[in-house]
C-alpha cells in the first residue's frame, strides 16, 4: 500500500445522486442477485437429484418436469442471477470504489478464480440443458448426463466456496493485514458461513423447485414433486440453523454486541430473521399436506416471499454488524480507512479530494487561472470557501461520509428527521459525537470547520424541506 | 480540451497492484481481445441475422438458418458478458485510479449497462424460442435485443474514452450526478463506429466460416445440390457483409485515426516503433483479409481477421499507456505466490474438469429405442408443448421414452447428429420439436415452422 503523505489528494469522485442512497441501492441489487444466485447453488444439486429420481422411478413425467425446471434454472440463474452479479460489482465500484479497490487488491487473484468457476459453470449448464432431452430419449445414458449436472454442481459450489471467503473477511478479517492472502481468506467467519450459506441454497433450490412442480397437472406426479421440495426446504435448514448459530458464536465480541444492539438500522432485520426463518421450515412442513392445485399459487409465491426475507434480512444483518467498519478494523463503511481519517481531521477533507475541491469551485480551468500564483502549492482551507461553495462543498461532504447508510428525504436511515430542530450546533454535536456516542458511526473526518459547513447546510436543508 | 486545466489534483492515489504486473497486463490483453472477439460476433451476428429476418424469402432451409444463428446469440452473450470480467478486474488492478474515476463521472449510464444487457439478454431467447411467437415478435425480440447491445457498445466506448482523458474530468464541476458521457472527444463517435463495422465484418464471418466448412464437407460427401446451394449463398452472403463494412472501414478508420491528439497520431507514424509496427500490420492483415474474401476463401479471411483484432488492441494499449503516463504511477506489491496458485492450479483443474464434460457431451448418442410402429400419441409427441396431462396414461418410462424417440426418428431422421448442423431443407411438415432445446452438438434441425 502506498505511503498516504506521498499522493495528496487521494480520493475518487463521488457519485451524487438523489431519490436513493448509495447503500441502499447496492442492497436492493445484491439482495435479488444473493437470493438468485445461491438459488443457482442449490439449484444444480436439486436438479441432479431430481432427475435421478425421475430415472429410478421410470417415470417420464418426473423427468418432463426436471427438463423445464433446467430451462427455467437456466433463464433465471444464467441470465438473471449472472447479470445482476455483475451489477453488483458495477454498483459498489461507483458507490464505494475505495472499498472495492482494497477488495481487488487483496483478492484479486481469488476474483480471477471465481471467474473461472462462473465460465465452467456456464459450460456445464448450457451442456447439461442441451442434452437433456436426448437423455429423455434415451440416446444418453442417464448416468452421462448426470454427470454432466454434477459438474454443474461442482463449479457453482466452487463459486460459492471464493465468494464466500471474501464476503465474510469484511466482517471477521482476522489477523489481516498482518498475515497474508490464506489468512484473509479462510478467516474466523469463513467455514460457518459458508455451512450457513449452503444450507440457504439447498432450502431456496427446494422452493423455486415448487415454481414448476406445482405447474404439473397429473395429481400423483404434482404431489410426489411437491413432497419432494418439501424435503428439499426441511432437511436442509436444519444445516442451514446450525450454520446459522455457529456463525453467530464465531463472531468476535464486538460484532455480537452490534447485532444485539437497539437501532433502527439492525434491530428490525434481527427480528424479521428470527421470525422469519422459522415460519421457512413450518412452511416446508405445510407442504406434505395435500392441497388443491388452485391453492398452491399463491402458497408458493408467499413462500418465495418468505425465502427472500430470511435470506435479505441475513445480508443486511450481516453488512450492518460490520458498522462501522466496511473491513473490519480497517476501512469505514464511507470506504475511509482509519489512517485516512485521522489525517483529515487533521488536515481537512477539503485536502484530501481534488473532487471536493473541483465541486467547491476551487480547480475548474477558469478558477486555477484566476488564483495563479496567490494560492499555488498552499493546502486548500475550507474556511476560505464563499457561501455557495460551503453549500457545494457540504453536498459533496454528505455523499462521502453519509450517503453509504443515510438518505436524504430517502428511505434507509433518513438523515431529515434525524437531524430536524437540532439546529446547526445541535447537528455539529451530533456530527462531533460520531465515533464517540455513536460508536456505531465512523468519526467525521474532517475538521471544526468542515463539520461546521456539514451542519449548517443540513440544518438548512432539514428546514427548507 | 481545457489545457489550462491540471488534473493531477484529480487522480486518486493508485491502490498497490497486486503483482506481476506483466502477467497481469498480458491477461488483460488477452481477455480483452476474446472479449472483444465476443462482443463483435454477437453484435455483428444479431445485425446481420435481423437484416435476414427482414428478407422476404421464407424458404425453410433460411428460415432454419435463422432458428440456428438466433439460438447461438444468447450463449453467445452468456460468454461475452463472463468474458468481459478478467479484463474490466484486471484494468481495476493496474489502471484503478482511471477507470474508477470516468465510471462515476458516468455512473447512470454504466449502471444501466447491468439492466440494458439483460434485456437483451432476455429478448434473444425470447427470439430463440419462438413457442407461440409471431415472425414480427420475434424480429422485434431481436431488434430491441440487438438495438440495447449497440447502446451499449456507446457507453463502454464513452467509458474507455474518458478513462484515458483525465483533463475531461473538469466536467464533474458542473454535473456529478453520473449523467456525464465523452461526447465532446472527438474520437468517441468515430471509435465507436469503427467498433460497429468490425462487428458487421466479424458478425459476417461467422456466417461465412461455417458455411464454407460445410460446403467442403457437403463436396467431399456428394451431398444434394439443394443443400450445396444453400450453403453457398450463406458463405456468399457473409463475406458481402464482411468485404462491405471492412472496405468502410477505410474512410472510418482514417477520421478515428485522425480524431486522435497529434501526439498520439505521430506514434502511430514512428514516433513509437512498436505501435507504428502494429498499425501497419494491422492495415496489411485487413488488406489480406479483404483479398481472401474477394477470392471467396472465408477461412482465409477469417485467419487474417483473427489476426487483426490484436494488433489493433495491443495498438490501443500501447497508446493508452502513452496517454496516461504523466499520472501512472503504479506501486506494484510484493507477488503472492499462493493467490497466484490458486488461480493457476483453479484454472487448469476447471479446463480439465470441462474437457471431460465435453467429451461426455459429444459421446456417440445410443442406438434409437425400439421403434414403436404405432401411430404416436400427438399428446406425447412434444416436450414441453402445453398438452392436458391427465390425458397422459402412466406408462412404463422404457415405452414412453421409446414413442418419443420413434416419432423423433419418423419425422426428422437424420436433424440429430454428432457432427450437428443444417442438414438441408426438411419442408414445412411436422415440427421438430426437441430441436429448440438446442439439443445436439451444433444443434441442427431446419424446423419449417416460419415457413
Amino acid at each position: 500500500m502506498p505511503a498516504l503523505a506521498a499522493h495528496i489528494p487521494w480520493d475518487y469522485p463521488v457519485w451524487q445522486f438523489s431519490g436513493i442512497n448509495g447503500g441502499l441501492l447496492i442492497a436492493a441489487i445484491a439482495v435479488i442477485h444473493v437470493f438468485v444466485a445461491q438459488f443457482a447453488v442449490g439449484g444444480g444439486f436439486f436438479l441432479v437429484m431430481a432427475e435421478a429420481k425421475g430415472h429410478r422411478e421410470g417415470s417420464a413425467r418426473i423427468l418432463r418436469w426436471a427438463h423445464r425446471h433446467t430451462k427455467f434454472f437456466l433463464l433465471l440463474t444464467m441470465v438473471f442471477g449472472g447479470m445482476t452479479g455483475v451489477g453488483i460489482w458495477l454498483v459498489i465500484s461507483l458507490v464505494s470504489p475505495a472499498g472495492t479497490a482494497l477488495l481487488v487488491r487483496e483478492f484479486l487473484y481469488a476474483w480471477a478464480t471465481e471467474w473461472v468457476f462462473f465460465l465452467g459453470e456456464i459450460i456445464a449448464l448450457l451442456l447439461y440443458a442441451a442434452s437433456f432431452s436426448r437423455c429423455r430419449r434415451g440416446r444418453m445414458a442417464p448416468r452421462d448426463h448426470m454427470i454432466l449436472g454434477m459438474g454443474y454442481c461442482l463449479f457453482a459450489f466452487l463459486s460459492l466456496f471464493i465468494i464466500n471467503g471474501i464476503i465474510s473477511f469484511m466482517l471477521t478479517p482476522g489477523a489481516y493485514p498482518k498475515e497474508g492472502f490464506f489468512a484473509a481468506f479462510f478467516n474466523p467467519g469463513f467455514w460457518p458461513a459458508l455451512v450457513f450459506r449452503f444450507g440457504l441454497c439447498l432450502v431456496l433450490a427446494g422452493l423455486f423447485g415448487l415454481l414448476t412442480a406445482t405447474a404439473v397437472k397429473h395429481e400423483p406426479t404434482r404431489l410426489s414433486l411437491v413432497r419432494f421440495c418439501a424435503k428439499w426446504i426441511c432437511l436442509p435448514f436444519l444445516l442451514m440453523a446450525a450454520g446459522g448459530i455457529w456463525y453467530a458464536a464465531a463472531m468476535p465480541g464486538e460484532v455480537q454486541v452490534s447485532m444485539l444492539r437497539r437501532t433502527d438500522d439492525i434491530r428490525p432485520f434481527v427480528r424479521s430473521f428470527l421470525d422469519s426463518a422459522p415460519l421457512l421450515f413450518l412452511a416446508g412442513m405445510l407442504l406434505f399436506i395435500r392441497l388443491p392445485q388452485k391453492a398452491y399459487r399463491p402458497v408458493v409465491f408467499a413462500f418465495l416471499a418468505l425465502g427472500l426475507v430470511v435470506a435479505g434480512s441475513f445480508e443486511w444483518i450481516r453488512e450492518t454488524a460490520r458498522r462501522p467498519w466496511l473491513v473490519h478494523g480497517h476501512m469505514y463503511s464511507s470506504g475511509i480507512t482509519a489512517e485516512q481519517n485521522n489525517w483529515m481531521r487533521e488536515h481537512g477533507a477539503l485536502a484530501a479530494s481534488g473532487w471536493g475541491q473541483l465541486r467547491a469551485g476551487l480547480l475548474t480551468a477558469e478558477t486555477a487561472a484566476a488564483a495563479a500564483g496567490a494560492a499555488a502549492g498552499k493546502t486548500p482551507d475550507a474556511a476560505s470557501l464563499g457561501k455557495e461553495q460551503r453549500a457545494a462543498f457540504a453536498r459533496f461532504l454528505f455523499a462521502r461520509q453519509c450517503s453509504s447508510c443515510h438518505g436524504l428525504g430517502s428511505p434507509m436511515l433518513d438523515i431529515k428527521p434525524r437531524v430536524a430542530g437540532r439546529g446547526e450546533k445541535g447537528i455539529e454535536a451530533l456530527l462531533a459525537a460520531q465515533g464517540v456516542i455513536s460508536p456505531y458511526m465512523p468519526p467525521f473526518a474532517g475538521t471544526a470547520e468542515e463539520r461546521r459547513i456539514l451542519a449548517e447546510w443540513l440544518a438548512a436543508v432539514t428546514a427548507t424541506k | 480540451m481545457p489545457t489550462s486545466f491540471d488534473p493531477a489534483p484529480l487522480i486518486p492515489m493508485a491502490e498497490g497492484i497486486p503483482g506481476p504486473w506483466g502477467f497481469l497486463a498480458v491477461l488483460l490483453f488477452i481477455t480483452f481481445v476474446l472479449h472483444l472477439l465476443l462482443v463483435n460476433a454477437v453484435l455483428g451476428a444479431g445485425f446481420i441475422t435481423l437484416c435476414a429476418w427482414l428478407n422476404p424469402d421464407r424458404s425453410p432451409a433460411r428460415v432454419a438458418d435463422l432458428d440456428l444463428q438466433g439460438s447461438l446469440l444468447p450463449k453467445g452473450v452468456a460468454f461475452l458478458v463472463n468474458f468481459a470480467i478478467p479484463p474490466f478486474l484486471i484494468l481495476q488492478g493496474l489502471y484503478g485510479a482511471f477507470i474508477y474515476s470516468s465510471s462515476i463521472l458516468m455512473g447512470m449510464w454504466w449502471l444501466a449497462v447491468m439492466g440494458l444487457v439483460m434485456l437483451a439478454y432476455y429478448g434473444l431467447y425470447l427470439n430463440m424460442t419462438a413457442r407461440g411467437l409471431t415472425r414480427g415478435a420475434r424480429i422485434l425480440a431481436l431488434g430491441v435485443s440487438v438495438a440495447l447491445l449497440v447502446v451499449c457498445s456507446f457507453i463502454f466506448v464513452n467509458n474507455l474514452t474518458l478513462m484515458q482523458a483525465p483533463g475531461r474530468w473538469e466536467a464533474y464541476a458542473r454535473s456529478a450526478g453520473g449523467v456525464l458521457l465523452n461526447l465532446a472527444d472527438p474520437q468517441v463517435v468515430p471509435r465507436w463506429l469503427h467498433v460497429l463495422l468490425a462487428s458487421l465484418a466479424v458478425g459476417g464471418l461467422c456466417v461465412a466460416v461455417p458455411a464454407e466448412l460445410r460446403l467442403r464437407a457437403l463436396q467431399r460427401e456428394n451431398g444434394p445440390a439443394e443443400s450445396l446451394a444453400c450453403q453457398e449463398g450463406r458463405k456468399r452472403s457473409g463475406l458481402r457483409w464482411f468485404s462491405h463494412s471492412t472496405l468502410a472501414q477505410f474512410p472510418v478508420g482514417a477520421w478515428f485515426l485522425f480524431s486522435l491528439p497529434r501526439e498520439q497520431q505521430a506514434l502511430l507514424f514512428g514516433g513509437d516503433t512498436a505501435a507504428t509496427a502494429l498499425f501497419f500490420t494491422s492495415l496489411a492483415l485487413a488488406g489480406a483479409a479483404l483479398m481472401a474474401a474477394f477470392r471467396r476463401n472465408a477461412v482465409r479471411a477469417a485467419c487474417a481477421a483473427l489476426l487483426v483484432v490484436p494488433c489493433m488492441a495491443g495498438m490501443r494499449f500501447l497508446l493508452r499507456a502513452f496517454t496516461i503516463s504523466p499520472w501512472y504511477k503504479p506501486v506494484v506489491l510484493p507477488v503472492d505466490l499462493s493467490a497466484l496458485l490458486l488461480f493457476g492450479g483453479s484454472a487448469l483443474v476447471s479446463a480439465y474438469i470441462l474437457y471431460r464434460l465435453a467429451l461426455l457431451y459429444l459421446k456417440p448418442p445410443l442406438p434409437v429405442p425400439a421403434a414403436r410402429p404405432a401411430k404416436p400419441e400427438p399428446a406425447l409427441s412434444a416436450y414441453g408443448e402445453e398438452i392436458p396431462e391427465d390425458a397422459l396414461p402412466e406408462m412404463p418410462f422404457d415405452e414412453l421414452n421409446s414413442r418419443e424417440a420413434a416419432e423423433r426418428e419418423d419425422s426428422s431422421e437424420g436433424a440429430e447428429g454428432p457432427d450437428g448442423g443444417a442438414k438441408g431443407p426438411a419442408g414445412p411438415g411436422p415440427q421438430e420439436p426437441n430441436s429448440q432445446d438446442g439439443d445436439a452438438p451444433g444443434n441442427g434441425g431446419p424446423r419449417g415452422r416460419n415457413a
